[in-house]
């Protein structure tokens, strides 16, 4: 192959992978490095940076009052002594928002003492948006924050939830999906389900959602009223988010490598520095 | 434009929109094409195409199925009246629309499916109590019609009584599953208030039988004689009546077969229950008009014959036709219509006329309605259809006349079509032809893989001096060269050395017809030879020359240069 040949299949495959670095998103679900559909950038991107701020430990919960704790999807196994933290965190007049089904929730609710139990089993239900029986419509059953009176509000494969004061059920036609194949079974039973609950901690509130992916970019505005929850919840500042032990924070390395390149403008403007160069020099020397 | 404008103009447009970092979201994303698979979430936006399900669906539905017994279970209680077919009917149309809602959305479990099947349990049990009212009341009809007969009496009497047992179980059946579809209804928040009154109905029916008072049976073989009775109810009927029979065989025998006779030709056969009793019930259909006699018969027994008398009826035919074509080719007309004799006749002939000649027959169907094509010829016709089956106690009909016009030929757009799309490309393809190929310009490429040689007998010359390896026509490009540079000038030199040289690579490559291919072309066909390169290079100087104007002696030297080297390289021994 002739050499202009090979300097000319160089710079596309530089500007190949200059594409591919912009395109790239992590993979990982309930990121919020995700631009993908089980990402949730686009609520985190509605978050205001000014009233927001990343909790990486549970013992920096001790300096805020007066704010709202997102704890979306966790995955990290609680210890007792964590679990103080977050108790002791509400007390003192914060608002802890839990959004689990099938990650540590339980494990966070127990060390923390609280009444209210989320049962990992697959809400079901014949009153469901589109053609899934997971994706369950749910209605308000008390007038609270964060929902809007008579809005109902769409669940993704959720949980169920037991004790606390209801603030949300599905309707009479759920069921718990214990053997999952997303019909019902002659075991299953017909019946209304919490999936959102509080609880008075202290001077604060713990408010619990058996489902995190209403969060996710790919519920972000599927009809009925989970647009003005989300942005409820974004527009509730100030607003921290535990990325200690929430999935939001996590990338893989891929995801990582290229957040840390994107993220440095820097890098960006040497990338772009060398890649024009390499343009121009083959223009110089005509093998272009 | 020059290709490595393009390339430059398309490197860049990448290099750009890979440095796009401005977009908050990556490019060319789209959650409707993404068909990644979540362990924690399903993906809405591939689902927004479907239908979306919802419990509205549905309740509707287990309503009616609450609702639409009550209306049934009280004409069951008056005795039968003339809505209870009808209220029926419905209720079958809600049950089946509920089972095919079930399947559609599979709920086959927790509470829908003990709903379901209590349900359809009780609707088949609504089924056989309208079936034993009807017995019943044409039972009295027939106590009433033959008064003190003994053989009646008794036949009456063990009937009713084998009936009321019967219809106590049936009641009791009911009732079993009126419990669970109660409690399960209300959990769901189905409205049960019509459903219970029905329930309590069917209570009632049972509590006035469990009351009634008992009626003894009638002993008909105080002789100890065996014996087989038979009644018959209605006396006389016409087309579509339904004729129901009764009968007893005493001793009582269970699964006894009685074949019963219609004017001495067996028409059907019969078991006894356990009491002895029989009962069968057949639709007046093909059967003559005028009297008949009904009998029975078990082993040896034979009962007294019945009368029946079947009356005419008679008979609406209708109607219509479309003039049409057949197989594209068979010109006709598309008939159909009905012959009613206060109900559908059904499997009956029906003979369509023409001009006022049979034409066809055609066969009615369950519901009375028949449909032919009747091939006629083109021009005006008048059809008429005719009802006239001899065998059946019905009176002949015939449907007003229809007129019509019937096309002599059918031609068809779409054949037109057909035909034009083939003269298309028939002419299109000589048209084709013809432009590739001109008459009289059409000269053969000469095959000058054979002849490739002779190209290169101009340029013949002495062995080049010091390169034994070469062949001795190497090396005299150069003199060509500039003999005809001082001849004809430089341009025209150039352009001659070129040919001289692609000749040359020509025969290398096999490619008789290298005149047809630019310069550049040529360059690119002999990439894989070792002299690809420096012909490149020659290449570049010759079209500066050549077709840049370039008189420059710079351009010149470079040139001569360029073609003394190519003329070393594309001479030595090629692969």
């Amino acid at each position: 192959m002739k050499i202009t040949s090979w300097i000319a299949l160089a710079v596309l495959i530089g500007a190949s992978l200059v594409l591919f670095l912009h395109l790239a998103t992590t993979g990982e679900d309930f990121s919020r490095y995700n631009a993908g559909w089980t990402g949730t950038s686009a609520f985190f991107a509605t978050l205001d940076r000014h009233t927001t701020d990343d909790i990486r430990s549970p013992a920096d919960l001790g300096r805020y009052t007066g704010t709202t704790l997102l704890v979306i999807a966790p995955d990290h196994p609680f210890a007792a002594g964590e679990g103080s933290a977050y108790r002791d965190f509400i007390a003192r007049g914060n608002t802890l928002f839990l959004a689990d089904d099938f990650g540590t929730g339980p494990a966070l609710l127990r060390a923390m003492g609280s009444t209210i139990v989320l049962r990992q089993e697959n809400l079901s239900s014949l009153d469901r948006a589109f053609s899934d029986p997971y994706i369950v419509v749910s209605y308000p059953s008390a007038d609270a924050w964060p929902l809007q009176v008579g809005s109902p509000l769409l669940l993704n494969e959720a949980g169920t939830l037991e004790g606390g004061e209801p603030l949300l059920e599905s309707t009479t036609f759920s069921w718990e999906d214990t053997m999952p194949d997303r019909q019902l079974g002659s075991n299953e039973s017909l019946g209304r389900y919490t999936v959102m609950a509080r609880e008075k901690i202290g001077n604060g509130t713990l408010i619990v959602l058996s489902d995190p992916s209403v969060f996710i970019n790919g519920m972000e505005d599927p009809g009925y009223g989970n647009a003005a929850f989300r942005a409820e919840i974004a527009g509730h500042g100030p607003v921290l988010v535990d990325v200690y032990s929430s999935r939001v924070g996590r990338e893989d390395a891929t995801g990582a490598f290229i957040h840390f390149l994107r993220s440095n403008t820097a890098y960006t403007l040497i990338a772009a520095a060398l890649l024009m160069a390499a343009v121009l020099i083959a223009w110089q020397r005509r093998i272009l | 434009m020059n290709y490595r404008w393009i390339l430059l103009l398309l490197l860049s447009g990448i290099a750009i929109l890979g440095l796009a970092t401005f977009s908050s979201g990556p490019l060319l994303y789209s959650p409707e094409k993404d068909s990644s698979a979540s362990a924690f979430h399903q993906n809405p936006a591939v689902f927004r195409q479907a239908a979306v399900t919802s419990a509205n669906d549905i309740v509707p539905l287990m309503q009616d199925a609450l609702d639409g017994q009550k209306p049934v279970v009280l004409d069951i209680r008056a005795n039968g009246t003339a809505t209870v077919e009808r209220n029926l009917a419905r209720y079958d149309t809600y049950c089946s629309d509920l089972q095919e809602k079930f399947a559609q959305y599979r709920l086959k479990g927790g509470e829908f499916s003990p709903f379901l099947t209590g349900v359809e349990d009780q609707r088949q049990v609504l089924h056989e109590l309208v079936r034993q009212s009807e017995a019943f009341s044409g039972l009295q009809a027939a106590a009433a019609r033959t008064g003190g007969d003994r053989d009646a009496t008794a036949t009456i009497a063990s009937q009713t009584l084998a009936w009321q047992e019967k219809e106590k179980i049936l009641l009791t059946r009911y009732l079993g599953n009126s419990s669970a579809i109660t409690r399960i209804s209300s959990k769901i928040g189905l409205d049960t208030r019509s459903y219970e009154q029905a329930r309590d109905g069917i209570q009632g029916m049972l509590k006035d039988l469990e009351t009634a008072r008992e009626i003894p049976p009638l002993n008909m073989t105080a002789n100890g004689s065996s014996r087989i009775t038979l009644l018959i109810e209605p006396g006389a009927a016409q087309y579509g009546d339904t004729v129901q029979i009764y009968g007893i065989i005493t001793p009582a025998q269970e699964n006894q077969s009685v074949r019963l006779f219609l004017d001495n030709t067996p028409f059907t056969t019969v078991s006894t229950d356990s009491t002895g009793n029989y009962y069968v019930r057949f639709m007046v259909e093909r059967i003559e008009k005028g009297a008949h006699t009904v009998s029975a018969t078990t082993g040896s027994l034979v009962s007294p014959q019945q009368a029946l008398v079947v009356r005419m009826s008679g008979t609406t035919t209708t109607l219509n036709a479309e003039p049409g074509y057949r197989n594209y080719t068979e010109t006709g007309a598309y008939c159909d219509g009905t012959v009613m004799a206060g109900q559908p006749v059904r499997n009956a002939p029906v003979t369509l006329l023409a001009e006022g000649n049979p034409a066809m027959t055609v066969m009615t169907a369950e519901n009375g309605t028949y449909r032919a094509f009747l091939p006629l010829s083109g021009g005006s016709h008048s059809i008429t259809a005719e009802f006239s089956a001899d065998s059946y106690p019905l009176n002949p009909s015939f449907s007003p006349p229809v007129s019509l016009v019937v096309p002599a030929t059918p031609i068809r757009l779409v054949d037109l079509l057909i035909v034009a799309a083939f003269f298309f490309l028939v002419i299109g393809g000589v048209l084709f032809w013809l432009i590739r190929h001109p008459p009289g310009t059409a000269v053969p490429e000469p095959d000058l893989g054979d002849d490739i040689n002779g190209l290169l007998s101009d340029s013949v010359p002495a062995p080049l001096p010091g390169h034994g390896d070469l062949p001795p026509e190497i090396g005299t490009l150069y003199t060509r060269y500039q003999a005809i540079l001082n001849k004809e000038g430089l341009s025209e030199a150039t352009r001659r050395a070129y040919l001289d040289l692609a000749a040359r690579i020509a025969l290398h490559l096999r490619l008789p017809a290298y005149r047809t291919l630019t310069a550049r072309e040529l360059s690119s066909a002999c990439a894989s030879r070792s002299y690809s390169g420096i012909f490149d290079i020659f290449v570049d100087s010759y079209e500066r020359i050549r077709y840049g104007g370039s008189t420059k002696q710079q351009d010149k030297t470079g040139f001569e240069q360029e073609l003394k080297a190519a003329d070393t390289e594309t001479g030595r021994k090629q692969a």
